[in-house]
């Protein structure tokens, strides 16, 4: 009758197992896949402003840009001209009249 | 993501290429655990090891796979062209490899995931049986299993091992 194979046996047959490393492309391959389905986002963004049809870097780049100039047009266009016109301005959002009350104060 | 891949990329296609046998299978299960764990990163609870839910995530993989293909023969080679198998070796240690890959191909895939997690790639049972979402003991009773359906097979084969 054949001997039994012992656990210590097994062991040395298992550690002669070697596993093939992953080919070189995959690391690459894993890169590649990865913004087509993380760019949601950007895409949404990108269809507001039209820029869909180009592809999702160069399109994401110009509908964030898009966006940042929107959002700062309004600031721009509500610097005040004059300095009666900022007074006004603060007046209409602090109430009352902030310098003179701070000049009363000083004299 | 390019130094997460290169860290751990090696560890879970080991774990795919054992479970599945199968260098282009491997690659895949590798690849969509890696594009699963890009999408939940935003949400990634930093309590949690990474490597250990990268090798949950690519064991339920593997179990698709598996649940889709017909199991590996016993004394049918994995795979044609074995990568593993490199020519610099004896003619006696690649037909080893064979065999011995042939029969842990037979195993349950159960038995298969705990004993490659813990005799091939060095896990603790403790994190063994954290990656298969069971208890320590549920996990040594497979093992228990898994090491005596191996010995089984292997042993007609011991004089040639």
């Amino acid at each position: 009758m054949m001997p039994d194979m012992d656990d210590h046996q097994l062991d040395q047959i298992l550690r002669t197992l070697t596993t093939p490393p992953p080919s070189k492309a995959l690391t690459g391959n894993i890169m590649n896949a990865l913004p087509e389905r993380s760019s949601g986002w950007a895409q949404e963004l990108a269809g507001l402003f039209g820029f869909d049809r180009i592809a999702f870097p160069a399109g994401g780049a110009l509908a964030c840009l898009m966006l940042g100039l929107t959002l700062g047009y309004w600031p721009l266009t509500s610097i005040p001209d004059s300095a009666q016109e900022s007074e006004t301005l603060i007046a209409d959002v602090f109430g009352g009249d902030p310098w003179g009350e701070a000049i009363e104060g000083l004299t | 993501m390019r130094d997460l891949i290169d860290q751990h990329k090696r560890a879970v296609y080991s774990l795919a290429y054992n479970m599945l046998a199968r260098a282009e299978d491997a690659e895949d299960v590798t690849q969509e655990t890696f594009l699963r764990a890009w999408k939940v990163f935003p949400k990634w609870r930093p309590d949690a090891k990474l490597s250990t839910w990268l090798h949950k995530v690519a064991l339920n993989l593997c179990y698709d796979q598996l649940r889709k293909k017909r199991p590996v023969l016993f004394g049918e080679p994995p795979e044609a062209q074995d990568p593993a198998l490199q020519p610099d070796r004896s003619l006696a240690e690649q037909q080893t490899q064979i065999a011995v890959r042939a029969a842990i191909a037979e195993l349950a895939p159960r038995q298969r995931a705990a004993l490659t997690l813990t005799s091939l790639q060095g896990h603790s049972n403790k994190a063994t049986a954290d990656i298969m979402n069971i208890k320590v003991a549920a996990l040594e009773s497979l093992l228990a299993r898994a090491r005596r359906n191996l010995k089984t097979r292997l042993l007609p084969l011991k004089e040639t091992l």
